[in-house]
């Protein structure tokens, strides 16, 4: 009689690892039939018709979708850029600094779009922004970029932070002995180096502005739906795959930017 | 050698962290003249002060009082990049994102050169570090020694008056270490550049070095050519810091112009002819280096006698460890090549001579 | 010619005074911005917390507390009698009650998955993070939408059960807690395993083997060994995927229908229907606060616990 002893692996727990599989695969799951019906020919959610490209093709007419799509991308890019911009400059005064007294309230400021829930700022932003409507009359787009331009701040932030964090200062050190004027350095070394927490965080900050439903639903005024924005309003009429077309659209642009961060990330940690 | 002065340090104290509780006073009222086109050594442990005051001298910390000149011009209030002096980094500090020329080029660019200029001395410096094969290559494409050599073009390619290196051969291993202490006495001498060069080991500060400042605990020790250090320590600290020695605590029984009788704890008084210029008096330390004494018979007057405890074997040498009385034993270390390595058995008895003049008379 | 002890200070102190206002000058252009539209918008919300609603939505600009009168009481139109507001307590039990089962069921499920991203060789390990960043980056609406597009009654599981003839009338899973449950757990545990991760990856299984080394079993391992020093991500976790859930709007909105409502959907109804900013105010800062509160004891009992808090 043989004793067979099962070989004692360190890391395993027992039931995690079936426990993680079905998780990533509870996650995906859902998806897939959001994408697959989105090709479907017929109007049915759950009755598949054939192969078509229809209701993209519906999307892609659709005024209101056009409208929509057009404006959810013109708010993301110029948020994303005065997000990065000014998050780049808060970045830069924050790290790698010796500890001054305004520091903490600058930090807790900037980070606070991520700690208080989204609705609370909405209402805060829908009440500020009716009093100033109702002085102005202005009811343009400024409303939509600041809000978007705010909320995007931490998210630009955090990953130049930690890209800043991960230099060492005596680069510069290095450029001022080699006669080196503050800019110079911060433009041949500091700037350089920093860029891809840089490219990072603008993109961070684009896919959040573009992905945001609840501040953008209640600060937007008539008329100026976003993406989002549109489709929420839509799952409350009539669901037709055209939110899936729409849908699988948004899934892929934010799947190419994860693929583009990770390679970004992968590339610089030389 | 020239003696003028090239960088001239006055009463520099520096204190980190003033007026908390983590206070620390890095350097001490510390002076000291460098000479022009010396290789300068700084020597000493953690923590003594010997980087701060290579910063200070660089311009990357303030000195909390005390001036610092070059060339007779005040420099303390200039910033690192308003000073011709260049700084080869511990850890090379390479920009990354700078291929090796473009590394070497840097300072150059920054002091407003032409292109011309700055690709002519670019090729001068890769040719004097010997690295022309790499001069397009990415940073993270050489090996450690060769970013040693990197840094070091660099640094020398703007012609600073003064070049300081911040213990740059400790990230190297031996061999190479070895190789680029020839290297940089070599550059030292082709260049004419005043060196300062800061280090822990101090048998790199004795090879390399015209002359050695030791340091301990914010002040500097002793300042000498390292023949001097090594042969003349003035304090304890630096006697034991450098090579081997015997420390032997003593007392001044008794004393006349040509003699002296010191107790050392042993069952005999010790005799020592006096020397000239003694300063001190009643409790002294000796210090005498393991290969300057040796094992001698009753005839060669003999200074210390005691019984042999130990013998070492070390390949190269060999060490006797004789008890003569005081808490530790006398050690004397003899090649093996040269014949004196005598057939001596523990316990036997041994005298011990030493040449006087080499004794070391400290402080205690 | 050495200057003196003040002069020398004076420059090092020069030097720090000059990074600080640099540091300050650089800050202002997002701080402003941060003013305008996160910070500054809360006071104005506490003003108009204290105002009274105007007959056609807006405000009358006339000081009241009533608005904070009406977050937890009712007043009777009729008979002038005041009792507990039980449709808003209901509401925020139910947010509380639902964030709190969804922080639980995303630890149960997303704490295995950081585990095991985190014990997987270097190679793969990318691949399986890649994997969870992905939804973590999907619209909020698209996988809430995912979700209605699974339970409701001609969705994908009804269907199929439909077909196979497990059932006969379709299953009512939509419009119900457990709906938004289900919506909220699927929407944010990403949020739950990255941190997670993110504290597995710095532990050392050198730990692990020497508890094993000591006779320790599987559980007692990870009781004693591994959940105290992955307690900060936990911490980090609980706390990302407890306030959005508090203050859920869009998943409620699309999952719960008109009739299970949670804070967040109560607060919009204030500004829609209602027609009480004031109400909807003094309802946002009472979910602002119970979020802090529910912050600092969270921190403070992470700090507790000996767990370094890293920001």
């Amino acid at each position: 009689m043989i004793l067979r002893r099962r070989s004692f692996v360190i890391k395993r727990m027992p039931g995690f690892t079936l426990l993680a599989l079905a998780c990533f695969f509870a996650l995906y799951m859902p998806l897939a039939p959001l994408v697959v019906y989105s090709f479907n020919e017929g109007n049915n959610i759950a009755l598949w018709e054939g192969f078509s490209l229809r209701w993209y093709q519906a999307a892609w007419e659709n005024q209101l979708v056009q409208s929509a799509a057009i404006r959810s991308i013109v708010v993301a890019t110029i948020a994303s850029i005065i997000a990065t911009v000014l998050a780049t400059m808060v970045a830069l005064a924050t790290t790698r600094t010796r500890p001054y007294r305004g520091q903490t309230i600058i930090y807790a400021m900037v980070n606070q779009p991520l700690v208080v829930p989204e609705i609370v700022t909405a209402v805060a932003l829908l009440i500020l922004f009716a009093l100033i409507k109702q002085a102005t009359n202005y009811h343009g787009y400024a409303y939509l970029v600041i809000a978007h331009s705010a909320f995007c701040i931490p998210f630009a932030y955090l990953p130049i932070r930690a890209r800043l964090e991960g230099m060492d200062r005596v680069l510069e050190t290095a450029a001022a002995d080699l006669y080196a004027t503050p800019w110079r350095a911060f433009k041949r070394i500091t700037l350089p180096l920093m860029l891809p927490g840089v490219f990072a965080g603008a993109m961070l900050a684009f896919v959040i502005s573009l992905d945001d439903v609840v501040i953008t639903e209640f600060v937007k005024s008539a008329g100026q739906d976003t993406l989002p924005t549109y489709m929420l309003g839509q799952l409350r009429r009539s669901i037709t795959p055209e939110i899936n077309a729409i849908s699988t659209v948004l899934l892929g642009i934010s799947v190419l930017m994860v693929t583009l961060i990770f390679f970004l990330s992968r590339k610089k940690t030389a | 050698m020239e003696s003028t002065v090239a960088i001239d340090v006055s009463n520099v104290s520096k204190i980190f962290a003033r007026g908390t509780a983590q206070e620390v006073k890095a350097l001490d009222d510390v002076s000291v003249a460098i000479f022009q086109n010396e290789f300068f050594t700084l020597l000493g442990p953690s923590g003594c002060g010997k980087t701060t005051l290579l910063r200070l001298i660089a311009g990357f910390e303030h000195a909390t009082s005390g001036s610092i000149q070059l060339d007779g011009a005040e420099i303390s209030s200039l910033a690192p990049y308003d000073r011709p002096v260049n700084t080869v980094f511990q850890n090379y500090a390479l920009f990354p994102h700078m291929t090796v020329a473009e590394n070497i080029g840097f300072g150059l660019e920054m002091q407003g050169r032409s292109k011309t200029e700055v690709e002519a001395t670019v090729s001068e410096m890769l040719g004097l570090v010997r690295m022309e094969a790499l001069r397009d290559r990415h940073i993270d494409q050489i090996s450690g020694g060769q970013q040693q050599r990197v840094a070091l073009a660099r640094a020398l390619a703007p012609r600073p008056k003064v070049l300081l290196l911040d213990e740059p051969l400790s990230a190297l291993d031996l061999k190479l270490r070895k190789e680029m202490q020839v290297e940089l006495k070599r550059l030292q001498h082709e260049t004419g550049i005043t060196f300062v060069f800061v280090t822990h080991d101090q048998e790199e500060a004795l090879t390399m070095s015209d002359r050695v400042a030791v340091m301990n605990a914010g002040k500097i020790l002793q300042v000498d050519h390292p023949h001097e250090i090594y042969n003349r320590p003035n304090d304890r600290f630096v006697a034991d810091f450098i090579g081997d020695t015997n420390f032997i605590r003593a007392r001044i029984i008794d004393k006349d112009s040509s003699h002296m009788k010191l107790d050392i704890g042993g069952a005999k008084p010790v005799q020592l002819p006096t020397p000239s210029d003694l300063a001190i008096d009643g409790e002294i330390t000796l210090a005498i280096r393991p290969e300057q004494a040796r094992i001698c018979g009753a005839e060669d007057a003999p200074i210390f006698e005691g019984k042999l405890s130990e013998t070492i074997y070390i390949g190269t040498d060999t060490h006797y460890q004789i008890d003569i009385g005081t808490d530790l034993p006398f050690v004397i270390r003899v090649q093996n090549t040269s014949g004196e390595a005598q057939q001596l058995t523990q316990g036997d008895r041994v005298a011990i001579a030493i040449d006087s003049a080499v004794i070391q008379i400290l402080r205690d | 010619m050495s200057k003196t002890l003040a002069q020398q200070e004076g420059l090092e102190a020069q030097a720090q005074r000059k990074e600080v206002k640099r540091n300050l000058l650089l800050s202002t252009p997002a701080l402003i911005v941060l003013i305008c539209a996160a910070s500054g918008p809360l006071l104005i919300m506490v003003v108009f917390s204290f105002l009274t609603s105007g007959d056609y939505g807006g405000v009358k600009w006339e000081w009241s507390t009533k608005a904070w009168f009406q977050v937890a009481f009712y007043r009777d139109i009729f008979d002038d009698t005041v009792s507990i507001a039980d449709a808003h307590l209901s509401i925020l039990w139910r947010s509380v009650r639902l964030s709190f089962l969804t922080t639980l069921t995303a630890f149960v499920l997303g704490f295995p998955t950081a585990y095991f991203i985190a014990t997987r060789p270097p190679e793969t390990r990318n691949i399986w993070l890649f994997l969870v960043t992905i939804p973590f980056w999907t619209n909020l609406l698209i996988r809430t939408f995912a979700i209605l597009e699974i339970i409701r009654n001609q969705g994908v599981v009804n269907t199929f059960l439909l077909m196979i003839g497990a059932i006969d009338q379709p299953l009512d899973m939509l419009y119900t807690d457990i709906a938004i449950l289900l919506g909220m757990t699927y929407v944010y545990i990403p949020l739950m395993i990255l941190p997670i991760y993110a504290s597995m990856e710095r532990f050392d299984f050198k730990l692990v083997e020497a508890a094993y080394d000591l006779y320790a079993s599987r559980w007692k391992v990870m009781k004693r060994v591994i959940l105290p020093l992955v307690k900060p991500g936990v911490v980090a976790g609980s706390i990302l995927v407890f306030i959005p859930s508090l203050g859920a709007y869009v998943t409620p909105r699309v999952l719960g229908g008109g009739k299970n409502l949670m804070l967040g959907n109560l607060i919009e109804l204030q500004f829609g229907q209602g027609r009480n900013w004031p109400l909807g105010a003094a309802l946002s800062l009472t979910l602002l606060a119970i979020v802090m509160i529910a912050l600092i004891v969270y921190v403070r009992s992470a700090q507790k616990q000996g767990a370094i808090h890293d920001s």
